[in-house]
């Protein structure tokens, strides 16, 4: 129940408030992810900050380095908004995985047709590649509205469905004569993306990424339908009641979900890998949920979390051919960031404890 | 001991509101008891004081001579103090026996579960108390009856010598609640203290040997049923209703705009019916009042004219246009439009900020929409309008929904409502409920100018003196019907009372008694 | 195509080799979520045991310390969940990708340590597997039989145990209605998140088990990522068996004759990936309602015995 805010000018209340900022409530579960996990590789016996300093020189130690962490981000990026936008509508988009790969086979696919001019090839695969991502994305939300199938369910097991789908065709139809690998062909060189420092990986893709960022950033506060998305996502009773209906809004949310993780798979064969290789996602779209959480599931914050992310992760190789640690390790330190993001509040509900609440304190929780 | 408890200056605050103030109360031993009262009147704060849910700011409790310290249902329990509650507390899934055993289920070999005892057990107390449930029987499949015996026997199986029903009857179709009455007197016979809350009048009558009525926190009475009749009770209940006050609401209204007939609508069980037969027309220019004890068909009314529940048979037009069976979408369309009771629930998005909320239901539609986005000069302008127009504290538009004071948020869904467009009905469910005498005068200006323009407004309201404050026209209902609907200055001095609770004229004015 | 019986008994035996690790683990994971606690995180606690439990084995030389070092991993992970779900009232499901996110980048670290290898531990000794010389001789159920390691007997013992518990216990009863209300739990007197506590701690113990099945069980060693999404096949067992033991048995027997048969259809008429299929759709089915239960209401919610 709301109470009216009464001034108490002490120090709890103002670290209260502190601390129920978004940014600073990721900042602190990263921090504090990375310092559990700085303790847990010491106890397996390895020397954390040998391991830490070799991921900052992974990411800072060259220029080639920054190129890799904005190339590495881009996908995170992507499937950061793909689970960012579904959760603003109240749902959890687990599927991003699944999306990404069905949009990856439709770029490969449309990327190799031959004789399109580049200014054309490159949008049509971009764009199949997201609209795929986003019918397929639009399955889930369906199912929920009609069978009351809760998405989490459903969209792990379509991330299945669609990996063992994608391995099939890139194994027997899709696969040409004579190449030892599961892979199709390379795509025509019209499909490609531009590159934007040679001989790294990051290409245009990452500015499609930006754009999409500030796009979806732009609708979710300033038009009709991003106003419907957040309304259904904090209250659904309320929004229904004023006669917006939620069910339009989750199809439309997941589709937009669906179209970003689509973007991701198609930006990474078009721009990295070239054809569409089994398995050539290292859990971008699991990673995406880690991304959107650290966020706060708002765009801009995306942004930033998805390079975080990305430079830990490019950091992360460092490490491994350097020091005995392997590359790994830097899930762990996701999984971590995850656990902490999971409570509403881990050090609100420590202070609490010790001062009594003045009336109605703001629970930026987004995930209960 | 004959007294089974004995309460002194209990009294229990919550927040501004003084729930209870200063009871003094005796239960007697092996009595039915009932306590009587308005919504409002604080009789829920008292029994679950006894049951151990809320501790009071004040005042004793003794039971059974012991004073006794009940901090909890586990202490209210040892206490042999068992409640009823209105939303049972049955997992339904499971079968009767299963919910009445969990937690002292009978076991073999120490760990596996006698089945065949525990429903040995049900049908053992089923037997001494009269109380008719199969043991197998799936939760789910009984009729909210049968669950009511069932959450009784749980009690009895917990040993409880003092049953505390809370509104027992709210859920009932009359042949349960004859049912009901009857495992009263058993109980009773058995020896069983039985306190129960109600706000119907008839059942105090036909089953409690003595009852206590509360209004507004305070115990206005306990007396020997034998001794009483009905009026008498109503104007305990209710007080003396000479001082209507004259603010010259007395109005004719213009044009009908919406006219319902033969309206009938489903209740919560099937073959009960919330709605049976409603007439009434309101008219531009008017505010139509229903008066009527909670629970007798206003909230399914409201749901039915906004389309939220389905209709059996009638119609109902708005503006000449029927809306039974359509969305609520098309009926906010058509300019039904609606303060409803639950602004947590279905008012206010808390997370949005005051001038998010005060666009929610008009943000598709220009002048607040251009193009594909949303014009923000405009929705500034009109929340700058309607943030000083009602006046909501503090004046800033970009604060969240959740920090505003409960009166502050119900103004700012009173002010969005208020200017929904179109607009030919506003219906207003519990508008001022929980606020403050200033948000209310408040609310009630606004309610008054909005009349004034030529909006036609729906009162539903269990505070009794806003009805009567507020509307031009009186209609009362009662077990869903309307049985009357005049002009407000046309209903003499204890007949409101006596419709409301009774359903009929009053015998003899208990006025003129005095 | 000749289809021999021998064929046939084999790939029975195989697919309830491939049944083992999946049943223990749906089992654990019915048993938490019918207290009321999602349970997605099998992935990680089998990844983590699995690899635990060979590298106890592998010091100290006995398959069965690394069975209980496995369990206790499982128990660790079981009071991490525990604790985040419970005390700090933690979005469940988030927790879950968590902890299957933690166990797979910690197991390549303990591989590093102990073994120096990214890919594979080394060989340790296995778990005793069923070898009686006269087996052989009985008619269908010696050849099934023959050859099964001895998780797979505890796995039938364990499922006999959970079943009569979950049925027929007092405890039993008292689990269910914590998944299903707990308020009417807690007003019988019953400590619903100790329920709760005991439920997930021994659920992530039996995925554990599981995993250690996978690894001293059946290859007798560590490899990288070998779990390869059994955590959610057995999450999707669950589902399909309908949140109750025999259930989740029967789902992870049919998924574990799926898995054997596809392994021996490569190149086959059906291709093996849409076979691999069959679980997910089944759950994606079940789960819009066509067939099957539906999931503890009470599921994912929190419980607080102060709340009134």
């Amino acid at each position: 129940m709301a109470g009216a805010e009464e001034a108490r000018p002490n120090a709890g209340n103002w670290l209260r408030r502190a601390l129920n900022s978004p940014f600073l409530g990721s900042l602190a579960s990263f921090l504090l992810a990375i310092g559990a996990a700085a303790l847990l590789i010491s106890l397996a016996g390895f020397d954390a900050g040998e391991g830490y300093s070799a991921m900052l020189r992974g990411i800072f130690g060259s220029r080639m380095s920054l190129s890799d962490v904005l190339a590495r981000s881009t996908p995170l990026l992507l499937t950061g908004l793909a689970v960012a936008v579904p959760l603003r509508a109240g749902l959890f988009n687990v599927g991003a995985e699944g999306q990404l790969l069905l949009g990856a086979l439709l770029a490969a696919v449309v990327g190799m047709l031959p004789g399109i001019p580049a200014w054309l090839h490159i949008p049509l695969t971009l764009g199949l590649g997201s609209l795929a991502g986003a019918l397929f994305g639009m399955v889930p939300a369906y199912l929920k509205a009609r069978f009351r199938a809760h998405e989490v369910i459903t969209t792990i097991m379509l991330n299945y469905i669609v990996t063992l789908l994608t391995g099939y065709l890139v194994n027997y139809p899709l696969h040409p004569p004579d190449e030892m690998l599961p892979a199709t062909e390379i795509i025509a060189a019209s499909a490609q993306l531009p590159r934007l420092v040679r001989g790294s990986q990051l290409t245009i893709g990452l500015f499609v990424a930006i754009a999409c960022a500030f796009v979806l950033h732009l609708l979710l506060q300033r038009s009709v339908m991003g106003y419907e998305i957040r309304a259904v996502g904090l209250n659904a009773e309320a929004a229904e009641a004023k006669g917006i209906r939620r069910t339009r809004v989750w199809l439309l949310a997941m589709a937009i979900g669906g179209a970003m993780s689509g973007l991701a798979g198609a930006t990474e064969v078009s721009g990295v890998q070239l054809r569409f290789l089994e398995g050539f996602s290292p859990g971008y779209g699991f990673a995406g949920i880690a991304v959107a959480l650290m966020g706060y599931a708002n765009p801009l914050g995306v942004i930033l979390a998805a390079h975080v992310l990305g430079a830990i992760r490019t950091g992360a190789l460092t490490m491994d051919r350097t020091t005995s640690i392997p590359a790994d390790f830097v899930t762990v330190i996701q999984g971590l960031i995850l656990v902490f993001l999971s409570t509403p509040g881990l050090l609100r509900l420590l202070i609490e404890k010790r001062s009594p609440a003045t009336g109605s304190l703001p629970i930026e929780d987004l995930t209960s | 001991m004959d007294m089974a408890i004995r309460i002194r200056g209990v009294t229990k605050r919550f927040g501004p509101t003084l729930a209870n103030d200063n009871i003094d109360l005796d239960i007697r031993q092996g009595e039915i008891h009932a306590i009587l009262g308005e919504n409002g009147a604080g009789k829920s704060t008292l029994v679950n004081i006894l049951y151990g849910l809320y501790r009071p700011d004040a005042g004793s409790i003794t039971v059974c001579g012991q004073p006794a310290r009940i901090d909890s249902p586990a202490d209210a329990a040892s206490l042999g103090i068992q409640m009823v509650h209105q939303h049972f507390m049955l997992a339904v899934p499971f079968t009767v026996a299963e919910n009445l055993v969990i937690g002292h289920e009978p076991r073999r070999l120490g760990v596996l579960l006698d089945r065949r005892r525990s429903e040995e057990i049900v049908r053992s107390l089923s037997q001494r108390y009269g109380l008719d449930v199969d043991p197998r029987a799936h939760v789910e499949d009984l009729s909210v009856g049968a669950r009511q015996r069932v959450e009784i026997l749980k009690a009895l199986y917990r040993d409880a010598r003092i049953l505390i029903l809370d509104e027992p009857t709210a859920v009932l179709t009359p042949p349960e609640i004859v049912e009901l009455f009857r495992i009263m007197q058993r109980l009773k016979e058995e020896g069983k203290t039985v306190i129960f809350i109600t706000h119907k009048l008839r059942e105090v009558m036909s089953t409690a040997d003595r009852l206590t009525v509360l209004r507004h926190g305070r115990l206005v009475g306990t007396h020997d049923v034998a001794q009483l009749n009905e009026d008498m009770l109503v104007e305990m209940m209710v007080g003396r209703l000479v001082d209507a006050e004259a603010t010259g609401e007395a109005r004719q209204g213009g044009q009908i705009v919406l006219r319902v007939r033969g309206l009938r609508a489903p209740g919560h069980q099937s073959g009960v019916e919330a709605l049976r037969g409603v007439d009434l027309d309101i008219r531009e220019g008017e505010i139509m009042g229903i008066a009527g004890v909670e629970g007798n068909g206003q909230l399914e009314l409201v749901e039915a004219l906004v389309g939220l529940r389905p209709v059996t048979a009638g119609e109902m037009q708005l503006d000449g246009v029927s809306i039974v069976g359509r969305s609520p979408r098309e009926i906010l369309g058509r300019g039904l439009v609606c303060i409803h009771e639950d602004r947590q629930a279905r008012g206010v998005i808390g997370e949005f900020t005051v001038e998010e909320n005060l666009i929610l239901g008009e943000q598709h539609k220009p002048p607040l929409k251009r193009g594909f986005f949303m014009d923000r000069q405009a929705i500034h302008g009109r929340t700058r309008a309607l943030i000083e127009g009602f006046d909501i504290i503090p004046p800033r538009s970009d604060i969240q929904a959740r920090y505003l004071s409960g009166g502050n948020q119900q103004k700012l869904v009173v002010a969005r409502e208020m200017t929904a467009r179109p607009l030919r009905l506003l219906i207003a469910s519990q508008p001022t409920r929980g606020l403050d005498v200033g948000a209310t005068e408040f609310i009630h200006r606004k309610l008054r100018e909005l009349r004034d323009r030529g909006t036609a407004v729906l009162l539903v309201s269990a505070d009794l003196d806003e009805v009567r404050l507020l509307s031009s026209r009186l209609a009362v209902m009662f077990k869903g019907e309307v049985i009357a609907d005049r002009p407000k200055g046309e209903y003499r001095d204890a007949e409101l009372g006596a419709l409301m609770l009774r359903g009929r004229q009053p015998v003899e004015l208990a006025s003129e008694r005095m | 195509m000749q289809i021999t019986p021998e064929q046939i008994f084999s790939l029975i035996a195989a697919g309830l080799r491939a049944t083992t690790p999946i049943a223990l683990a749906a089992i654990g994971i019915t048993l938490s979520e019918a207290a009321g606690i999602i349970h997605l995180s099998a992935e990680g606690v089998m990844l983590s045991s699995a690899l635990t439990a060979v590298v106890a084995t592998h010091y100290t030389g006995s398959p069965w310390l690394g069975l209980l070092t496995a369990i206790l991993t499982g128990l660790l992970f079981g009071a991490l969940m525990g604790v985040t779900a419970i005390n700090l009232r933690a979005n469940q499901i988030i927790v879950g990708f968590g902890v299957n996110f933690i166990g797979t980048g910690i197991t390549p670290v303990l591989l590093e340590r102990v073994w120096g290898s990214r890919g594979r531990s080394g060989a340790v000794a296995g778990l005793p597997h069923l070898e009686w010389e006269w087996l052989t001789k009985v008619p269908v159920v010696g050849p099934i039989l023959d050859g099964q390691s001895v998780l797979f007997f505890a796995m039938l013992a364990l499922l006999a145990v959970t079943w009569v518990v979950f049925h027929r216990t007092s405890y039993g009863l008292r689990l269910r209605m914590v998944g299903e209300h707990p308020g009417a739990a807690a007003t019988a007197g019953i400590r619903v998140n100790r329920v709760r506590y005991v439920a997930v701690l021994v659920g992530c113990a039996l995925c554990a088990i599981a995993g250690a099945e996978l690894s001293l069980g059946q290859i007798l060693l560590f490899g990288r990522n070998m779990t390869a999404g059994r955590g959610f096949v057995a999450v999707a067992a669950n589902v399909v068996g309908g949140w109750r033991p025999m259930g989740s048995f029967l789902a992870s027997l049919l998924f574990g004759l799926a898995d054997a048969l596809q392994l021996r259809l490569q190149g086959g008429i059906i291709p093996n990936h849409f076979i691999q299929m069959i679980p997910y759709l089944l759950t994606v089915l079940v789960v819009s309602g066509i067939g099957g239960r539906r999931p503890p209401l009470a599921i994912g919610t929190h419980f607080d015995p102060e709340e009134k």
